[in-house]
This record gives structure tokens, C-alpha cells and sequence, in this order.
């Protein structure tokens, strides 16, 4: 039979070349965009760690019982590192090892009686010698003791002496000068030394941050400045209260790809309960990886029902314009292959004549998909291996089993003069299957969600979903179309134009010729409709979170305050047309409830109504003063200076978890009554999250006369960036403009890659579409052809055959497009809460899925015009050849 | 010595007279053939007896519908018949497995349909398509092939594609296809229906060469007179059933030259049924039923007397 094959190819090199570029095309796009999706995947997972806080990726075990000395943590720390889990140990890397004594009040200074209000800790920190640089004095050395002493310190006994040294940071805060002895608990500490850091932007700081620099801490009535010293090894056998040791482990989340998130987090787990058994047994873990790679998973398991349903669609439609280019081939193979069969050819025969046929070419061509999916940056996954090998298989298959169905029995004998058949029970039970199972698991997902398991992902069969309702669409179709045919025809027949009726005769006569184009227009137009909901939806979400991102068209903060002259320079930048200046502090510390915080954001709502009014925020009205004694304005101020009172209790608006409190006593740092007048759901352009928030009249009395006017001015307008920020007096990143957060969110690796999907997959579609159209049209040519030649010879003119081709066409068109706009537009009420948006909108969740109908009405006429135009122009180009030559053609 | 009676000679005459077609190459008897799907049948044989004896040419004729291809199609092995018996060279054809089918088609029998193009394939030459049916089963003689192609008078034709050669250069590259594994029973189904009076006498000294120079049994399902005329029998089928046979044979009239003669018969078959020719009934006004009279030599068919009269 080998002889056979290369007269074939060549006879039937048109059919089989387009086998082949659709093999190669499909497979390209099979291997190639799940390989496009793992990349943005894992390029997400990075980003996953980008956004927390610097350092709370990070591994760190703790142990705050017991004091180590410095050998003994390194050696501890050596084991640590060892009972770590091999995937744990792959993404983290001990960083360094720190054994610190908590800061305490330096009481003094020897040979001074003033007492500070500087808090001092005392750090030992493995390998700080690389990162620091002595600009006064050297390394502390020279462990012992001092005292007792006599003077001014003749209250000081025998005690610990410790050498440390400080950064120019803290020795500037803290006033510290080398050979300086501080009084700091029951110890006295040396500076021997004063560094500066070395390389600023190094990693290893991010845990040392209070080592290079000091920070501010409220007090009882003040602000305290703490700081750390760096102290010797040897020192460290000489801390006392509270010390903890600390070992850090770099995360490098680049290690870990997005499949093996879930693993880690299971990992993670893992270690956590085993730590405790290492010696000494009270090792504990702190990270913050756990939680965001949770949710990272849920995020993924969403992004990827979204993909696999433009991917599972395209693959879909592909493959059945596949099986109907390989229905062209066998069309074509068949009566050479019926002859063979009577000249004695075996069913083997023939049908490893068209395997071998299909596979020369399939399996190059799919081979060459791999190959060019690797032009792809990305992590194959085992799909993307199989995809193009399935495929391949696939097409051979399709055919031989074509083939072995027509050729079973030799020539065997097909009279035209009997009915076809009816379709089995077993094949309606079938269909009801599927039916039941698509509508079961949209149920399914719409009730439950994907729920993803953070060990083996989501449920198959769910994401299997859209797949199956899509084919139950097509099976529903197919079965119902022809019956609206048949009524239109019994009108037609009742109308003196025999046109009409011929057309849809033909139509509803098609049969199994029609069921290949609407099982594959369907799901085509479907999904290029629901991309084209879920664009337009996602779009607007991601809007509405730049929105919020901002909270108007730009947002000015700044952690050192907003003079009134500056954000009068701001109102006056060429586009800027208002600002509403604002007050928020992260943390406002409850006078009565012990180490409780609140946020509390001083705001004129009714302003900052006006000034965002046209966006998708809605802004409450501000608090009524209800009972609160009314504000006396001060004469002197000046617009944008907060006008300051002093007492009283200021109405309040607050998250809904502080909803139950009669009243709040909050340090600003002077004390601030708030009285909860109406609830706020958040802020969330400077508040993150949508609690434990008091939101409150921007002139409220009580604030601090030392605070700055404003910390944050929300701009309205088309201004300049830069030139808000140099009006402001700020740097750059202080201003962020609506249009950079929008374009943040929707360049993030997920928002990205799901439009990036849908265009191509649409566009993809769009192309396999017109040519499942075209394909049925050249599979059924010759029979049309036939017909249309007959109804000819009865006196049809030109014209009338083109309207019957049409008439033909239409319906089937029309329907797959009427119906695949339906499911398009009804997938994402099906889908419900699985289809999460917030992957794509900086974590916004989505209401309700906006529905702009021109853009997927459009695009499925389109499909169904061409589709008749096709038909038309392949009736006109018909209606030239001879009658006489298309009857013979094919006479049997 | 006892005379034998009567019962005994009719057992003795049985015993020793041949069972029906019992030697004959190709036997179809009372052969059904009903299609059927839902709701619907089409009878195309109903009860047709047919006996080929071994190297006989013979054609088979009939008006359009009669059953005269699907006949061939049960005789080729690509159909199987509802009831009856049929058995070529001594294969029954209704008992066939699948494998033995496929022998059957390899070895026993050569196949020629009535469109030239469709019994070669096209994208082979002449020599390649005759090698065909020996790749099939394993075979392969080329010179086989050239010698073929040299008897039917093609062997030019031999590199040529189907396309490259006229229709009567087709059929008779055709012919050499099916005789390509030496079958026992050539089946030709209008073979010179698509061809002109020229190319038609072509072919059909083809199919005379191959019964006459192989020995193989040829049955040719015709509508051309000419080849109806030139065959040692021709076969009539009405309604599914053979009606007629009309033999020649060769007489010499009485100044010594040869003519053929042609006789029709009509066919008896075992039951006694027996089908007037059409032309005969209507000029004899004969319906429903006849009277029947048996004279010495012969049985007279007298048309119904008292219908007339009503």
C-alpha cells in the first residue's frame, strides 16, 4: 500500500496541505499558550511576594525564650536550616542570624543625671561587617565588666560593660558620640563606634531596618526615639531580659513556579508543626507567605477556569475544523478506497493507507507546533507536551475511523430510493447525558464556586464546565434547528414562490452535513462573545480600581505633611480644578483600651463629593454634629489650614466593625472623642482593607497643634504629575495619577494575560470560523452543485439559485450565531461567583458583569454575514459552469 | 425376474439425475434480495434461478430496476443476498465470513463497473492499477501484468494515467484489473454503457478473449444489443425473477454457409412457474388466469374463454 501513498499526497495535496497548516496551527497555539499562561503564572507568583510588606516574605524562626550566644545560635541556626523541607529549602536561603536584646530605655548617660527618652536594643547580627562602614571610631571589642563607680554615677554596682556601635543615623538621633558610656537597663553600654551603612538598598537591612535607622514611637504624652546598637559576638553571652534570636531565610520566590505554590504552602505548614521538636523545642516560625500564596491560589484557580475557556473553546473549534478538513480529505479518498475494498483490498488495508496519510500529514506538523511553541517564553506543562501529539493522533484517528465506518462492508450497496434512518435511543439517552451533566456542574460552580484545594488544585470537572455547556448548547441545537426550518417551510409552501420553500427544504434536508458548522460556529461565536463581555466588564472593574486606587485623578501623600502654602501652589497647577486636602493617621492609639489602634482619616466629605462626582465611588454624607458642641471657626484661617479646637466630641463616621461603639477615645496624639454617627464601608485610596477605620470633619477639633495641616491631597483634573509634585515640593512617587494606577493593574501578569488571551483567542476563532464556513461550503459543492443544476434545467433562473444557496446557508448560520450569542452572553451568569475578578482589578471584587451589546451582536452577524456572503458568491461563481458537466460530474 | 415398479424406476431416476446445478460455475437458486430500513422495503430479487456453466460468456438483460446489478453485486461478493442459494465455483456465497469474502473478491472474482472512471484510480498508470489487486493479496508479477495488458490489446497504455487513455482504453485496462489475480468469474456491469459502437467492439473482444484464451466465466449485464447479440446466451430478468433465455448457436443452412441462430425461451423454473413474455399476454387480451392444455409434444396456453365472454 506503500506505493499508493505518494500518488495520493500528490492527488490530494490541496486537502491535505490544509490538514496540515491546521495541525501545525492548532498545535502551535495547544503547546504554546499554556506555556504563555505558566509564565504569567509564575511572573504573578513574583509579584505575589513584590506585594507584601519588604521582609515579610521572608522565613524567619524565632526563639524569644532563651538567650543563644552567638556560636550557639549559628550552630542552632545550621540545624534549622537543615530540618527544612527540600521545596522550602529550595525557595529560602539562610540570610542571616541575629541574637538582639529588646530596646529599653537609656536612662542616661555615665557622668550625666538628664534622663533621655531614647529606647536602645542591642543586636548581634551575623555578617553586618560587609554592610556597614566605620566613619568614627572602629569595631565594639573589649567585653568586661565596670564598676561600682563613684561621682554622679555612685549608684552604679558592679555591671556588664558593652561595647556597641551605632549608625550616623541613630548617633545623630540619639546624639551618641564615640567613647560614650549609656546607662541602659542594668547594663552600660559603650559606642566604640560610629558606621554608616554601606550598601543602602542591600537586602539584608530590610530586617535590620532599626539597626541603620531610628523611628519614633508614641509615648505616654511624647514621641520616643528607638534605635539599635550593633554589639560584638561576645557580647551576646551577656544580654539579659528579653532576647530573641532570629534566623532569617531569604525567600526567592523566582525558584518556585505557580504549580508548585500550593506545595509550599503545605510545606510550610509542615514545618511549622516539626520545628518544634528541634532542640530546644521552643522555636517558632514567622512568615507571611503562607496567607498571600493562599490566596494566590484562589486568585490562579479563577485565571485559569478564564483561560481554559478561551483555550478549551479554541482547541474546541479547532478541532472540529480539523475533523472536517480530514471529512475533506476522506470525501476525497473515498472512492478510490471503495475500489480498492471491491478489488480485494482488506479493511486493515485501507485503513492503514489513510492512517499513514493523515499521519505524514499530522505528525510532522504537529511536531513542527511543538517545536514553534518553543519560541514561547515558558514552563511546558504536560498539556502542552500532549496537546500537538493528541491532536495528531486525533486527525488520524478521525479519518481511519471514517473509513473503516464507509468501508466495512466492500462496495457496499447505498440505495438513495430508502429513508435515512432514525437516530438511535442510545444516542438520545447520550445527549441527555451531557445535557444533565453541564447543566449539573454549572449548578455546581454557580453554588460552590471553584473552591480550589490548595494541594490539587480545582476540580476538573468544573473547569470542564464551560466546555460542556457549550457542547450541550450545540446538542440542543442540532436537535431543535430543524423544526422552526420545518414550519417556515410549511408557510413557504403555501406561498406561490417555490423559492422560498426549495431553500429551507434544502436546509432542514441537510442533516448530519449541517451538525460539523454548528457544533463548531457555536462554541466559536460563544466564546468570542464572552471575551468580549469579560473585556468590557474587566475594563471597567479595573476602571472603578484605579478609582479607588487614587480616590480621585490624583493622590498626593506624604508622610512629612502638606503646608497650606504648598497645597495652595497645587491648586494652582495649569488642569488642576479642586483639591480636597485630607488627614490620615495609620494608627491613632485608644486612650482606654490598651494597645488598640484605630486609623483615622479627617476628610470633608461633601468636598470630596464634589470633587470625584462623575466616578464610580460613592462618597457618604458627612457626619451630622448632632449633639456635638458646635465648632467656633477661628477667625484667622486661611482656606486649607484646618481650623483647630481644642475638647468637645467630634461626630464620626466608621467601619462597620466599630459600628457598636458608643463612643472613642482616640491619641492624636492629643485626645480625640469621636462619637459614631453613620457607618463607611472604607477608604480604601489610603485606608487599606475595611476596618478598624474612623472617618471624621476635616476641621474637628482636638488635632494636634504640632501634626501638619494634611498628609494627603486628592487632586481633581488633568494635571501633570511632575507638576504636581514639584508644587507640592515632593518627590515624584508622591503623586500617583488614576491613569498610572489604572495602567498598573491592567498591565499586571494575570490582568495581562487574560486580555492578551482573549484577543488572540478571539481573533483565532474569528479565523477558524470563516473556515469551518468555507469548508462546508466546498464539502457540500458538488452536491449543491447538482442540485442546483437540475432545479435549472427546470427553469430556475441565476438569480433564484443564488437566494436558494443562501436560504440554504442562512439558517444554519444564523442559528449557530443566534445561539452562541445566547451562551456567550448567558456564560457569565452561569459561571457566577467561579468567574472571580479580582486577579485582574488589584483585588476589587466585581458586581455584576457589565453587558455593552454592540460589541458581541456585532461581532456574531459579522460571522453569520460572511458566512451568507459566502454562500452567496460560491453560488454565483456556480451558476457559470455548464449544467451539462455538473450533472455528469459524479453521476453514478 | 421382477419388474421394477413404477416408484421404483421414479427412486432410480432421482437417485441417479444430477441435483440442480449441481456442476454449474455460478448457481443462484431462488435467490432474495430485500432492502430494508424502517418502514420500507424494496424487493430487487424475488426468487431468481440462474446456472452459468463453467467458460461460459453469457450477458444478462433487463429493463431498468429489474435487479439486474444487484444481481452482480451478490455474484462479486460485495453484497449478500436475503434468502436463497448462490454459490460461485463452489463457494457459497451466503455462508461467506468476512475473511473468506475478502478472499472471494481476491481470487475468485474480477469486477468491471459501467463508468470508466470509476473502476481505475486515477492517479495510477495503466500497469500500476492492473498491479493493484496483486498488492492486495500479496502478489506481485509485473510481467503478469504486461501480459495482460498484450492479450487486451493495451499493453501501450501501460504508463499511462486512466486520464491519458479513451474510454475503450479504460475498460480494457479495467479488464485486465480484474483478471489481474486469475478469478475463476469475470462480472461486467455495463461495460460498454459510457462507450461508442467502436471502443464497445473493443471491449467486448476483450471480454471474449478473457473467456475464451483464461477460461474464465464471464457475465456481463448489458444493454447493447451488440453485445447481447454476440454472447452463446443471453439471461432476461423481469421483476426481480430471469424470465427468458434466448440461446444461439451456430446452423448451416442448406447451401452450406453458417448463420447464428438466435431462440427464445422462456424460463421454467423448479416449482413449474413460468413467465410469459408481456407482448405475448396483451395480444392475447391474456389476464389473471389461462387454460392450460397438454397435447403430446407440447402444453397449449389458451386465454380464459368465460371472462371473454363476460
Amino acid at each position: 500500500m506503500r506505493s499508493l501513498l505518494v500518488p495520493l499526497l500528490r492527488t490530494l495535496r490541496g486537502p491535505v496541505a490544509l490538514v496540515t497548516v491546521l495541525v501545525f496551527s492548532v498545535s502551535a497555539l495547544a503547546a504554546g499558550l499554556p506555556r504563555a499562561f505558566e509564565s504569567a503564572f509564575d511572573a504573578a507568583l513574583r509579584q505575589v511576594t513584590e506585594s507584601l510588606a519588604p521582609g515579610r516574605a521572608d522565613l524567619q524562626v524565632f526563639d524569644v525564650t532563651e538567650a543563644h550566644p552567638a556560636d550557639r545560635a549559628e550552630d542552632l541556626g545550621r540545624r534549622i536550616a537543615a530540618a527544612r523541607p527540600s521545596l522550602v529549602a529550595r525557595v529560602t536561603s539562610p540570610d542571616q542570624t541575629a541574637v538582639e536584646q529588646t530596646e529599653v530605655t537609656i536612662k542616661r548617660r555615665l557622668g550625666s543625671r538628664a534622663q533621655t527618652d531614647y529606647m536602645l536594643g542591642l543586636n548581634w547580627v551575623s555578617g553586618a561587617e560587609r554592610h556597614i562602614r566605620y566613619v568614627s571610631g572602629g569595631p565594639p571589642a573589649g567585653n568586661g565588666t565596670i564598676g561600682p563607680l563613684s561621682g554622679v554615677d555612685h549608684d552604679i554596682p558592679k555591671s556588664h560593660l558593652i561595647p556597641a556601635a551605632v549608625s550616623t543615623a541613630t548617633a545623630s538621633a540619639m546624639k551618641l558620640k564615640v567613647g560614650e558610656s549609656l546607662v541602659v537597663g542594668d547594663q552600660i553600654v559603650r559606642i566604640d563606634g560610629i558606621f554608616e551603612v554601606a550598601d543602602p538598598g542591600s537586602w539584608w537591612w530590610v530586617h535590620q531596618s532599626t539597626l541603620a535607622k531610628p523611628f519614633l514611637r508614641h509615648g505616654a504624652d511624647a514621641y520616643i526615639t528607638v534605635g539599635d546598637a550593633l554589639i560584638a559576638r561576645e557580647s551576646t553571652e551577656a544580654l539579659m531580659g528579653d532576647v530573641t534570636t532570629a534566623w532569617t531565610f531569604r525567600t526567592d520566590i523566582g525558584r518556585l513556579t505557580s504549580d508548585q505554590a500550593g506545595e509550599l504552602v503545605y510545606r510550610l505548614g509542615a514545618f511549622e508543626r516539626n520545628i518544634g521538636e528541634v532542640p530546644p523545642g521552643s522555636l517558632q516560625i514567622r512568615e507571611g507567605l503562607r496567607d498571600a500564596l493562599g490566596a494566590f491560589q484562589a486568585r490562579l484557580a479563577s485565571a485559569r477556569l478564564v483561560l481554559l475557556l478561551a483555550l478549551g473553546g479554541l482547541i474546541l473549534v479547532a478541532a472540529g475544523v480539523i475533523v472536517v478538513a480530514v471529512g475533506l480529505v476522506t470525501a476525497r479518498l473515498s472512492p478510490g478506497l471503495a475500489l480498492s475494498r471491491a478489488r480485494g483490498a482488506s479493511l486493515g488495508q485501507v485503513a492503514g493507507l489513510t492512517a499513514g496519510l493523515l499521519a505524514v500529514a499530522a505528525v510532522p506538523a504537529a511536531a513542527l507546533g511543538q517545536a514553534a511553541s518553543w519560541l514561547v517564553p515558558g514552563r511546558p506543562t504536560p498539556f502542552s507536551h500532549l496537546a500537538p501529539a493528541l491532536l495528531a493522533l486525533a486527525a488520524v484517528l478521525t479519518a481511519t475511523l471514517q473509513v473503516v465506518r464507509e468501508h466495512r462492508q466492500a462496495g457496499a450497496v447505498r440505495r438513495r430510493d430508502l429513508v435515512a434512518a432514525r437516530p438511535s435511543a442510545r444516542r438520545a439517552v447520550f445527549e441527555g447525558l451531557i445535557v444533565v451533566l453541564a447543566l449539573a456542574g454549572a449548578y455546581t460552580l454557580r453554588s460552590r464556586g471553584l473552591a480550589a484545594d490548595p494541594q490539587t488544585g480545582p476540580d476538573p470537572f468544573l473547569l470542564a464546565v464551560p466546555a460542556a455547556l457549550a457542547l450541550a448548547a450545540g446538542l440542543i441545537t442540532l436537535r431543535a434547528y430543524p423544526l422552526p426550518l420545518r414550519l417556515a417551510g410549511a408557510f413557504a409552501r403555501r406561498r406561490p414562490g417555490a423559492v422560498p420553500f426549495l431553500g429551507l427544504t434544502l436546509a432542514s434536508r441537510a442533516g448530519t452535513g449541517a451538525a460539523l458548522p454548528i457544533v463548531i460556529l457555536l462554541p466559536a461565536v460563544a466564546v468570542a462573545v464572552f471575551g468580549s463581555v469579560f473585556s468590557t466588564s474587566l475594563r471597567t472593574a479595573q476602571e472603578s480600581a484605579a478609582w479607588r486606587n487614587t480616590g480621585a485623578d490624583a493622590r498626593i501623600m506624604s508622610d512629612a505633611g502638606l503646608t497650606p502654602e504648598a497645597l495652595e501652589r497645587v491648586r494652582r497647577v495649569p488642569g488642576v480644578t479642586g483639591v480636597v486636602p485630607a488627614m490620615y493617621q495609620r494608627e491613632a492609639r485608644d486612650a482606654y483600651a490598651w494597645g488598640t489602634a484605630r486609623s483615622v482619616l479627617a476628610i470633608d466629605l461633601d468636598a470630596y463629593r464634589r470633587l470625584t462626582a462623575g466616578g464610580p465611588l460613592s462618597v457618604p454624607p458627612a457626619p451630622a454634629a448632632g449633639a456635638a458642641p458646635a465648632p467656633t471657626p477661628a477667625p484667622s484661617a486661611s482656606p486649607g489650614t484646618p481650623v483647630l479646637k481644642s475638647g468637645g466630641t467630634v461626630p464620626g463616621l466608621v467601619t462597620p466593625d466599630l459600628r457598636g461603639a458608643k463612643e472613642l477615645n482616640l491619641h492624636w496624639p492629643g485626645l480625640l472623642t469621636i462619637r459614631p454617627a453613620g457607618v463607611i464601608d472604607g477608604f480604601a485610596s489610603v485606608h487599606a482593607g475595611s476596618a478598624g477605620l474612623v472617618v471624621i470633619p476635616y476641621d474637628s477639633p482636638g488635632r494636634a497643634p504640632r501634626l501638619p495641616a494634611a498628609n494627603v491631597a486628592f487632586v481633581a483634573g488633568s494635571a501633570d504629575p511632575a507638576a504636581l509634585a514639584k508644587a507640592a515640593g515632593l518627590p515624584g512617587h508622591a503623586v500617583k495619577t488614576r491613569e498610572a494606577a489604572l495602567d498598573e493593574v491592567s498591565s499586571a501578569p494575570l490582568a495581562g494575560l487574560v486580555q492578551g488571551t482573549f484577543t488572540a483567542v478571539s481573533i483565532a476563532l474569528a479565523a477558524y470560523a470563516l473556515l469551518v464556513i468555507v469548508l462546508a461550503l466546498v464539502t457540500g459543492a458538488a452536491e449543491r452543485s447538482r442540485t442546483i443544476s437540475y432545479l435549472r434545467t427546470l427553469g430556475l433562473s441565476g438569480r433564484q439559485a443564488r437566494v436558494i444557496t443562501v436560504l440554504e446557508i442562512a439558517p444554519m448560520v444564523t442559528v449557530a450565531a443566534a445561539v452562541g450569542l445566547g451562551l456567550g452572553l448567558a456564560l457569565p451568569y452561569l459561571l457566577g461567583p467561579a468567574l472571580d475578578m479580582r486577579p485582574y482589578t488589584g483585588g476589587l471584587t466585581l458586581g455584576a458583569f457589565r453587558i455593552d451589546p454592540v460589541t458581541p451582536v456585532a461581532l456574531a452577524a459579522g460571522l453569520a454575514a460572511f458566512a451568507v456572503l459566502g454562500a452567496f458568491l460560491h453560488a454565483a461563481a456556480s451558476g457559470r459552469r455548464t449544467l451539462g458537466n455538473v450533472l455528469r460530474v459524479g453521476e453514478q | 425376474m421382477n419388474s421394477p415398479t413404477i416408484a421404483d424406476l421414479e427412486a432410480e431416476a432421482v437417485r441417479h439425475k444430477p441435483a440442480f446445478g449441481e456442476n454449474a460455475h455460478i448457481l443462484c437458486d431462488n435467490l432474495v434480495r430485500i432492502f430494508k430500513t424502517e418502514g420500507v422495503e424494496v424487493v430487487a430479487l424475488q426468487g431468481l434461478d440462474l446456472l452459468v456453466d463453467r467458460g461460459e460468456l453469457i450477458a444478462i438483460v433487463g429493463a431498468s430496476g429489474s435487479g439486474k446489478s444487484t444481481l452482480l453485486n451478490i455474484l462479486s461478493g460485495l453484497d449478500v443476498p436475503t434468502a436463497g442459494v448462490a454459490r460461485v465455483a463452489g463457494v457459497d456465497l451466503l455462508s461467506m465470513s468476512s475473511r473468506d469474502r475478502l478472499r472471494y473478491r481476491r481470487s475468485t472474482v474480477g469486477f468491471i463497473w459501467q463508468q470508466t472512471a470509476r473502476n481505475l484510480l486515477p492517479y495510477l498508470s495503466g500497469i500500476e492499477n492492473v498491479l493493484l489487486p496483486m498488492r492486495f493479496a500479496g502478489k506481485r508479477s509485473r510481467r503478469r501484468a504486461e501480459e495482460l495488458l498484450e492479450a487486451l490489446g493495451v499493453a501501450h497504455c501501460g504508463d499511462r494515467r486512466p486520464g491519458q487513455m479513451s474510454g475503450g482504453q479504460q475498460q480494457r485496462v479495467a479488464i485486465a484489473v480484474a483478471l489481474a489475480n486469475r478469478p475463476e468469474v469475470l462480472l461486467a456491469d455495463e461495460p460498454t454503457g459510457e462507450l461508442d459502437s467502436e471502443n464497445s467492439a473493443e471491449v467486448f473482444k476483450a471480454l471474449r478473449t478473457a473467456s475464451t484464451e483464461f477460461g474464465t466465466t464471464v457475465v456481463v449485464v448489458t444493454h447493447d444489443d451488440m453485445v447481447a447479440g454476440s454472447v452463446d446466451r443471453t439471461v432476461g430478468i423481469r421483476d426481480g425473477r430471469t424470465s427468458s433465455e434466448v440461446l444461439r448457436r451456430v446452423a448451416t443452412d442448406e447451401h452450406g454457409r453458417e448463420e447464428v441462430v438466435a431462440e427464445e425461451y422462456a424460463v421454467l423454473d423448479r416449482a413449474g412457474r413460468l413467465q410469459l413474455p408481456r407482448d405475448f399476454m396483451t395480444a392475447l387480451n391474456m389476464e389473471r388466469r389461462v387454460r392450460l392444455e397438454l397435447e403430446r409434444d407440447h402444453i397449449g396456453v389458451w386465454p380464459d374463454q368465460r371472462e371473454e365472454r363476460e
